[in-house]
């Protein structure tokens, strides 16, 4: 399998081994031995390696050095899986099920996550590896979205996958999995941080987005293969979407959501954040309007992305207003009434003026223009604005 | 001396006269009772002989033989024990032969003599009638539910003495006879509501969809949030519902008597029944059941609205029960006392919420994953789903449309009047076949009732593939059509109908879609 460098510093030739890349070969399986004992306290494995060095040193040392960094508990656990640990056999099992392992001093390990405050000791990357110095977008927001918020999540992935800018998301239900599938859609690569072990597709109903971003992406993890997905290792990885973003975009948070945990670390990271407004009426726009309020960059176009991205939009042109056609007088006023979110047509009814219209003319208005895909029904008696 | 004497008994609501046949002869003292009896049948001998001793008559010591006629039909339930007892006094000889011609006797006996009520009079009384006799003997407090059949003379009798005398001057009968109202005056008379459709506010696209449900008979699905209206709306179902016939009242009438369920302050069923069982239901009082099976729920909405509130809530097997009821309109129950067929043919109306917490699409309250929102629905089989020919959604009302009415306000006997007049329409056009409603159309009489124009016929392939439907809900959708054009009075249906009737196509997976 060929492989291209991801974000990395160099680029490796098969056949071409420098001294310092035979030793990092040598390294590796200790390293995956030394990650997958103690996949979750990076803060451990990073002062094992300042104090003693690395994995292979770590795998050979004395216990009584390490007795400064560990509690017994923890060398028992050391010296236990050194016994029935194949450190060897194990890496082989791990090469086989195509997952490339990423530890720091890898050269693929990416550079834009040694710059943040706690970078993951190691990686585990499964897919295409990508070209060098891609631009990347991370695209999060509510599991539970609006219309509104997945008109929205559709754009942005598509203008990016045209554009060749990567989107990085967390392969979530809602706004996470819909920008990085409309970016896919346009042709463009996604890359998904997952809160669980690479081969593990979580949630399920993604099960055709995680495979698509194996061949046209791919899916990162600090987990080690065979994790389950805990609640609790959601919230670390959103530090490693912000981190690989160069530009964070929130497109539909509530009062009190996960997504604004991401916002927290990529400020805290120093990346920029854009934010898609919403009404001040709408709970899914909340924890948006908030951000906003807060200092946070407004999206009002793609250009917005663009501008910090520092590049120009070559391909997607921006849709100033969707032509909208109109037989009647009639069908404007209703689609005016209309929304994104689901209105009842009691109260389309309603507002249009119960006087003006019989309930079977204005279905048959709303189903016209359904029909021309400007309006999408939802059930029978719900319609909404079409997104496109 | 050799005596008969006439009784009736029901079997499911099926109604059979069975004869009395009195033996005695000298011989042995004895008292043997032959002809398939159930133990209360048997105990009856016990009975009739303390209450005739305490009516003052004194049994002979004779062998006395009694066969009830046909001996090859399961006799069950005490109401055999008057007719017994006369054809003892008729064997006997201390009441005159040919008092009980063209008479048939029915009761159940108290060891003092008195004669209690039985259940299942009504449709006893009915066959009498179409059997050609004359009268009919009941129990005091039956009195007034046999009543009901017209043409036919019934006389309540509390006490055996009392209805002695009555035997021994027959000529009399004709005085002693209960007044029946007869069933179609009290039809007429019972057809006011206490609920009324103008009670409502709002909600005109609902009442409108309910309207059209109630036209064409077909089952419905209100999906709302919690306190929009969907128990008030289903409960004022039966009042646009046409008033029960006089075969109809017959009809339901025989199966609440068969239940047991009737009495002199209700002796007869004139409005349409509306049964709105909780979900804690068993399978047993919705089908039907007991060792001689009594008629279910299901049963008892017969020719009127079954309403299940909060349908996710009823255990999966318990909505299954419904899909051959509903199909078939008749709901067989086998036990080992043999096989019974009940009638079935209700208005299934089904409530539910969108999702767990109610709010659902309204994203801003509904806080449901969309895999609870997928589980809710699971409850609902498929199938059932399928059987349901209109679902509406119900809008939350805003204080303002709950206290102040807008738009035209319609009376019950309003909308009635225009769903028999679509009903009128649907029975000249299935004249000579089987089919009652639209609902009832399957497949290929779609093809041949709900012809469709070349117009339509375009128009509905573009919203055959712009909605993705599925070939169900097509003919789900023509059927709905067929009924908003009968409403109309129009024969053709018109690209306006189908547009309703897609607006009201059934819940299928992709509403439910996040």
């Amino acid at each position: 399998m060929q492989i291209i460098n991801i974000f990395g510093n160099r680029s490796l030739q098969k056949g071409e081994m420098t001294l310092e890349e035979k030793q990092i070969k040598e390294q590796l399986p200790y390293a995956y031995w030394l990650h997958a004992i103690w996949p979750l306290s990076g803060r451990k494995l990073w002062m094992l390696t300042e104090k003693i060095g690395m994995p292979k040193q770590i795998y050979e040392c004395e216990t009584d050095r390490m007795k400064e960094v560990l509690n017994p508990k923890q060398i028992e656990t050391l010296e236990r899986s050194r016994e029935n640990w194949n450190v060897q056999g194990e890496w082989e099992k791990l090469k086989k099920q195509n997952i490339y392992f990423l530890p720091f001093f890898h050269p693929f390990y990416p550079e834009k996550l040694s710059n943040i405050p706690d970078p993951p000791w190691a990686l585990y990357w499964k897919g295409r590896l990508l070209e060098r110095n891609l631009q990347t977008v991370a695209v999060v927001g509510a599991r539970q979205c609006s219309e509104y918020g997945r008109f929205a999540a559709k754009a942005i992935g598509k203008c990016m996958g045209e554009n060749g800018i990567l989107t990085i998301s967390g392969m979530a239900r809602g706004i996470d999995g819909i920008s990085q599938e409309a970016t896919l859609d346009a042709g463009g690569s996604s890359l998904a941080v997952l809160g669980c072990g690479v081969d593990i597709c979580y949630p399920k109903e993604n099960r055709r987005l995680y495979e698509r971003l194996e061949k046209n992406g791919g899916i990162l993890s600090e987990y080690p293969p065979g994790t389950k997905p805990l609640a609790a290792y959601f919230p670390p990885r959103n530090r490693i979407i912000s981190g690989l973003g160069d530009v964070l975009v929130v497109v539909e948070a509530k009062e009190k959501s996960g997504t604004l945990i991401t916002v927290d670390m990529a400020l805290e990271q120093g990346k920029e954040v854009l934010v898609l407004p919403g009404r001040i009426t709408d709970a899914l726009s909340s924890g948006c309007n908030r951000l906003i309020k807060q200092g946070a960059g407004v999206l009002t176009s793609m250009e917005d992305i663009f501008h910090l991205l520092g590049v120009e939009n070559r391909k997607t042109k921006e849709e100033k207003t969707r032509k909208l056609f109109f037989d009647t007088e009639e069908e404007r006023k209703i689609y005016e009434i209309l929304d994104f979110m689901p209105k009842n047509i009691e109260k389309i009814w309603e507002e249009y003026g119960k006087e003006k219209i019989t309930v079977q003319q204005l279905m048959s208005v709303l189903l016209k223009l359904c029909l021309r895909g400007m309006v999408a029904q939802m059930g029978g008696s719900y319609h909404r604005r079409a997104e496109e | 001396m050799f005596s008969t004497v006439t009784t009736g008994m029901v079997c499911g609501i099926h109604s059979f006269l069975v004869q009395v046949e009195v033996d005695t002869a000298q011989g042995l003292p004895s008292f043997q009772m032959v002809g398939y009896l159930g133990s209360e049948v048997k105990e009856a001998k016990e009975r009739v002989s303390v209450a005739l001793k305490n009516a003052g008559v004194k049994l002979p010591p004779l062998h006395i033989t009694v066969n009830l006629s046909p001996a090859d039909m399961r006799k069950e339930g005490t109401a055999f024990d008057l007719p017994i007892a006369v054809g003892i006094l008729k064997s006997l000889g201390i009441i005159p032969a040919d008092c009980t011609e063209n008479l048939l006797l029915i009761g159940e006996m108290g060891l003092s003599g008195e004669i209690k009520k039985v259940r299942g009079i009504l449709p006893i009384v009915r066959k009498a009638k179409e059997e050609g006799l004359k009268c009919c003997i009941v129990p005091k407090e039956n009195e007034e539910e046999a009543a009901v059949i017209s043409d036919i003379l019934v006389v309540g009798s509390s006490h055996i003495t009392e209805l002695l005398e009555v035997l021994r001057h027959k000529e009399n009968l004709q005085l002693k006879a209960a007044k029946g109202c007869g069933i179609l005056s009290a039809l007429a008379k019972e057809n006011d509501f206490e609920e009324d459709f103008s009670d409502i506010n709002g909600q005109e696209a609902v009442k409108r969809a309910v309207e059209v449900a109630a036209a064409g008979f077909h089952h419905l699905l209100f999906i709302g949030p919690p306190g929009a209206g969907k128990t008030m709306l289903a409960k004022r179902i039966p009042t646009i519902l046409p008033p029960l016939t006089e075969e109809e009242s017959m009809e339901v009438s025989t199966i609440y008597s068969v239940a047991g369920m009737l009495d002199g302050k209700m002796p007869y069923i004139a409005k349409r029944p509306f049964l709105n069982p909780h979900h804690t239901i068993s399978m047993q009082a919705l089908a039907g059941g007991g060792r001689i099976p009594k008629p279910g729920v299901i049963s008892l909405a017969h020719r009127g609205v079954l309403f299940l509130d909060e349908l996710p809530e009823f255990p999966r097997a318990i909505i299954d029960i419904l899909r051959q009821p509903l199909e078939e309109k008749q709901i067989h129950i086998a036990r080992n006392s043999g096989s019974f067929v009940y009638p079935a043919d209700c208005m299934f109306v089904g409530a539910m919420n969108p999702c767990p917490c109610g709010n659902y699409p309204d994203l801003s309250k509904c806080s449901c994953t969309s895999f609870a929102v997928q589980r809710y629905l699971s409850h609902i089989s498929g199938p059932i789903l399928d059987r349901i020919d209109i679902c509406v959604e119900t809008p939350k009302l805003t204080y303002n449309e709950l206290i102040h009415s807008t738009g035209k306000k319609e009376t019950s006997a309003d909308i009635r009047a225009r769903v028999m007049a679509a009903r009128e329409l649907q029975k000249q056009r299935y004249r000579g076949t089987k089919i009652r409603f639209n609902s009832d159309l399957t497949a290929g009489e779609i093809r041949r009732y709900c012809e469709l124009g070349t117009k339509e016929q375009k128009w509905m392939e573009r919203i055959f593939e712009a909605m993705k439907l599925s070939a169900r809900a097509y003919h789900r959708i023509l059927k709905v059509a067929r009924t908003i054009a009968d409403l109309e009075g129009k024969e053709k249906i018109s690209e306006m109908h189908l547009t309703e009737a897609v607006c009201y196509r059934s819940a299928d997976n992709k509403y439910f879609r996040k």
